[in-house]
């Protein structure tokens, strides 16, 4: 009988427990998984939950849903891995594993940037809903959409959240009275993704009106004048301001030594076994961009598909599962349009040559996709 | 929404009908199928994901976006008149006999001035494609450039992680 400890309830964590629920059923090998929220959150909706489109409740589902398919969930913090001993300590007290899948995804600490405490964000679940009052009591100026570092969770989320901003602000009549900035380290709008992604994203921007100030590397805020400042010495005032809040990887003291000098676990880029212990596996937002894949809730979803593979291979002895499928596709809303970008990362991976993006369609229809896929992605893994 | 209870004739005939509806899908087969169609769907997307069938629905996409920019109006005029200009020429009986061009003929022809409209909308489209791909390929070279500049650095990045995690496995 084996334990697989699964670190982190997020896109990752969540799709190994249930691949490897349903290909152990009947198994008595022990599946773990440990949040330390008792509830899975959809990320992709926050700025729904930020524009009041959608109530956090809409947008979470129990951890605990989990345990009807034969996985243990443990509500708990991750304090330490030590993976020379296979042991985790949670809430105080040690957990032995046999094999571990850790996705614990990217941590936002806004105490990284002085004068954070002037911005708002809907990267967590509570900053969404005080960025909803901040948009509640804004009766017209200059809205400030700011990115701490090239590092955070769903890169195409400010161009979202810039879009779905103008579309409130036109239908509470505010628009005229307003001003959008979006500034961004890119020199173009996702200009990462390739021409055919940023071209079509520069296009909607411009239509809207937005603003955008490419090559912002943002240093600190200034309270008392309020405005963004710049490594560059530029300075961007603003009424409102929203800003990414500077991520790190949630490496939970993970293997002293076997850590990027950016705090990444050094992974295996073709399996995500840890350097440190293949019997450890690593993905998502926290150990991504160390191989050059982007931090987004969908690569987390593959890569668990193809870790929770190779799992069930090593403890069944065969097993053809999912391989890797280095894609990415996300449902950009932007309130009266959206767009279906998609990236495939093989090259990259391989360091061999640039992503290839393109569009798979440009409908405000689109919308409803995002919000069927919720629909579906609780259905399937927490219903 | 008013309440149902099961003693209500509606609530009764709906249930009979989905018991029978259920009963014939049993009978059939087609509850199994359904049931084993649960089990796949999870499984669904990644086997869809398969990047050789998003860029064939990346570059349709695109297709179909052109295809978007043309004003109805203007395509529907243009190829409408096209569509009757070629049925009058391309008779049977043109088809028959086909008309032969050698040098003396189409200088000859040079003189019509509907040909020389046409001569004019394609040199005009010639003019277009030259300058539409030129600037392509400056843009792609540039591209090319910074993709280089940007993948050695990573290459140079990549290495030295993988130093760093042969020297902590070999202590």
């Amino acid at each position: 009988m084996a334990r697989i400890l699964i670190l982190g309830g997020g896109s990752g964590g969540l799709v190994v427990a249930n691949k490897l629920a349903r290909g152990l059923r009947g198994t008595d090998h022990e599946i773990l998984l440990i949040d330390r929220s008792p509830y899975h959150y959809f990320m992709p909706s926050f700025p729904w939950v930020a524009l009041g489109f959608k109530e956090p409740e809409q947008v979470r589902r129990p951890l605990k849903n989990l345990e009807r398919k034969g996985v243990r969930v443990i509500q708990g913090e991750v304090q330490e891995i030590r993976i020379p001993e296979k042991r985790v300590r949670v809430n105080g007290e040690d957990l032995s594993y046999d094999l571990m899948v850790v996705s614990l995804g990217a941590e936002v600490k806004p105490d990284l940037m002085p004068g954070f405490e002037m911005a708002y964000h809907p990267w967590t679940i509570d900053g969404a809903l005080r960025m909803r009052e901040a948009i509640q009591r804004f009766q017209g100026g200059r809205i400030v959409i700011g990115v701490s570092g090239p590092y955070y969770r769903c890169p195409p989320a400010p161009y979202e959240i810039a879009g779905q901003l103008d579309f409130a602000l036109r239908a509470r009549r505010l628009r005229e009275k307003s001003e959008i900035v979006l500034a961004h380290p890119h020199p173009q709008p996702l200009s990462a993704m390739g021409p055919a992604i940023s071209g079509v994203i520069s296009e909607i921007l411009a239509n809207k009106g937005v603003r955008f100030e490419g090559n912002f590397n943002a240093k600190a805020i200034d309270p008392q004048r309020r405005v963004l400042m710049g490594t560059d010495g530029r300075e961007i005032p603003f009424d409102l301001l929203i800003m990414v809040p500077p991520h790190r990887p949630s490496s939970a003291g993970m293997c002293p030594g076997l850590l990027t000098p950016a705090g990444f676990p050094l992974v295996d880029p073709k399996t995500f076994r840890c350097m440190a212990d293949p019997e450890v596996f690593a993905i998502g937002d926290m150990v991504n961009p160390a191989i050059n894949l982007p931090a987004a809730g969908v690569v987390a979803h593959f890569q668990a598909e193809f870790v929770a593979n190779q799992i069930l291979a090593e403890l069944k002895g065969a097993y053809i599962g999912e391989s890797f499928t280095p894609v990415a596709m996300c449902i950009m809303d932007f309130g009266d349009d959206a767009v279906l970008p998609m990236c495939d990362f093989t090259r990259i991976l391989d360091l061999a040559g640039p992503p290839s993006c393109g569009v798979l369609g440009r409908s405000k229809a689109i919308r409803l996709v995002k919000m069927m896929f919720e629909s579906m992605w609780f259905a399937t893994y927490l219903s | 929404m008013e309440e149902i209870t099961l003693q209500d004739p509606k609530a009764q005939e709906a249930l009979e009908r989905a018991l029978r509806l259920l009963i014939r899908m049993n009978e059939t087969g087609t509850l199994t199928f359904l049931e084993d169609v649960t089990e796949l769907l999870p499984d669904s997307l990644s086997y869809l994901m398969d990047p050789r069938l998003l860029k064939i629905g990346a570059n349709l996409a695109y297709l179909l976006h052109v295809v978007e920019l043309l004003e109805p109006t203007l395509i529907t005029v243009m190829m409408s008149r096209l569509v009757e200009e070629l049925n009058q020429e391309l008779t049977p009986e043109r088809m028959k006999e086909l008309p032969r061009v050698g040098p003396v003929s189409l200088l000859k022809a040079m003189g019509d001035p509907d040909v020389q409209r046409g001569l004019g909308i394609l040199l005009l489209f010639l003019r277009v494609l030259g300058r539409a791909f030129d600037r392509s390929s400056q843009e792609l070279l540039g591209l090319m450039e910074q993709t280089e500049k940007t993948l050695a650095e990573l290459r140079r990045q990549r290495a030295e992680m993988e130093r760093q995690a042969l020297s902590v496995q070999a202590s």
